[in-house]
């Protein structure tokens, strides 16, 4: 079982992941797509938060 | 009439109230420019935080050029700022007595988020046009009820779209009704209001004794919950692709959901008790004498000799009748998710 510190840094890692590569996008709805995916990963960020 | 992005702001979560429907919204009033790459975020502390570049300039735009014709890439460009200004205030919907410190303890529970955002997302895009004609955004800019914007969240819309529709068509509700209902919910009660939805609209409340239906419904959400959480895996991948992964793991949960009903229904389903054989051999008078037949043609004991003729006797012990379905879904039974 994943504690929840070890779940926050998973976390924090994948919102660092989708950022690079929605910056590296050229397509604005793949942007969006993956911006949008960081904004939710950023609230679930900060109810894992201890 | 809002002639101004401040009125716009100050009227959004009260519009979003109305068309929704639900009892209260969690927004203190407050409003934050995001920072660090975030478009839009409903913060836990009821704060919303908005992308100056991508919400706020576009929606100053909309009244500074109010009534002018605009291009469609524009109106575009408006309605992908309104549909996240509506997505965020989703977040914060909720019925009567219902807590940010609940909401945000549920959000963390596996199967959640993208329950949660395919719900937002997609009730968003449904009910945008009300939203627009609500706040009279259409007359600030004709047309922009015509045109159209794509979902995000590739990853879970799909899914979820095919889910709340399957519970519209087994709930006999109207179409869109269930994304209405979750829209109204927070984290909290999200899970358990589908599943709900589910258990009562399939034959299981009239099988399932009372004390056993909450380890049912149980068993039913952990198992949903562990195959919504798989579809977290498709967000980093190009947007055809995570559409199509979670429209075929949608049509698999739903397949495997309905399986597990009729599995459930079978298994709570009385059925006549099984017919016991007792291969127990008769009584044979003792043989008067050598060589004789054990049970001539005409015998008294033929009869039951033709009549168990290839009967086996049982090899284990069984309650079950031959085609009973496996014992299992009772709330000892481990939750699986529902993908196969």
């Amino acid at each position: 079982m994943e504690s929840t510190e070890d779940r926050y840094a998973r976390t924090q890692l994948l919102i660092a992941d989708l950022r690079r590569r929605a910056e590296a996008c050229e397509d604005p709805r793949e942007k969006t797509n993956l911006s949008r995916s960081v904004d939710s990963l950023v609230r679930l960020a900060v109810a894992l938060k201890p | 009439m809002i002639t101004s992005l401040e009125g716009l702001l100050e009227q959004h979560a009260r519009a979003a109230l109305r068309i929704s429907g639900a009892d209260q919204t969690a927004w203190s009033g407050q409003i934050v420019e995001a920072g660090e790459g975030i478009l839009g975020l409903a913060h836990w502390d009821g704060t919303l935080h908005l992308d100056r570049a991508c919400i706020l300039e576009p929606l100053r735009d909309l009244y500074h050029r109010g009534g002018e014709p605009r291009t469609e890439a524009e109106l575009v460009q408006y309605r992908e700022a309104l549909v996240t200004l509506l997505h965020e205030q989703s977040h914060f919907l909720g019925p009567a007595g219902a807590s940010q410190e609940a909401a945000r303890a549920a959000f963390t529970l596996p199967g959640s988020r993208a329950l949660e955002e395919g719900v937002a997302e997609l009730w968003a895009h449904d009910h945008l046009n009300d939203y627009i004609r609500e706040l009279g955004i259409d007359k600030v800019a004709p047309g922009i009820d015509k045109v159209r914007s794509e979902p995000s969240y590739a990853a879970f819309v799909p899914a979820v779209r095919l889910f709340t529709d399957d519970l519209d068509r087994q709930a006999g509700l109207p179409p869109g009704e269930t994304l209405r209902l979750l829209n109204r919910q927070t984290a909290e009660g999200q899970w358990p209001q589908a599943v709900a939805l589910i258990y009562d609209s399939s034959r299981l409340p009239h099988l399932v004794p009372p004390d056993q239906a909450p380890a049912a419904q149980l068993h039913l959400e952990q198992a949903l919950r562990g195959s919504f959480r798989g579809l977290e895996l498709y967000e980093p991948f190009p947007r055809g692709f995570a559409t199509s992964r979670s429209h075929a793991a949608g049509t698999r949960l739903l397949t495997a959901l309905h399986k597990e009903l009729t599995t459930a229904e079978h298994h709570h389903t009385p059925t006549p008790h099984p017919t016991q054989i007792t291969l127990t051999p008769p009584t044979l008078p003792a043989a008067p004498g050598p060589a004789t037949p054990s049970t001539p043609a005409d015998s008294p004991h033929s009869a039951l000799h033709h009549a168990f003729a290839g009967v086996a006797p049982p090899t284990s012990p069984s309650t079950s009748p031959p085609n009973a379905p496996p014992q299992h879904t009772s709330a000892a039974t481990p939750a699986r998710q529902l993908e196969p």
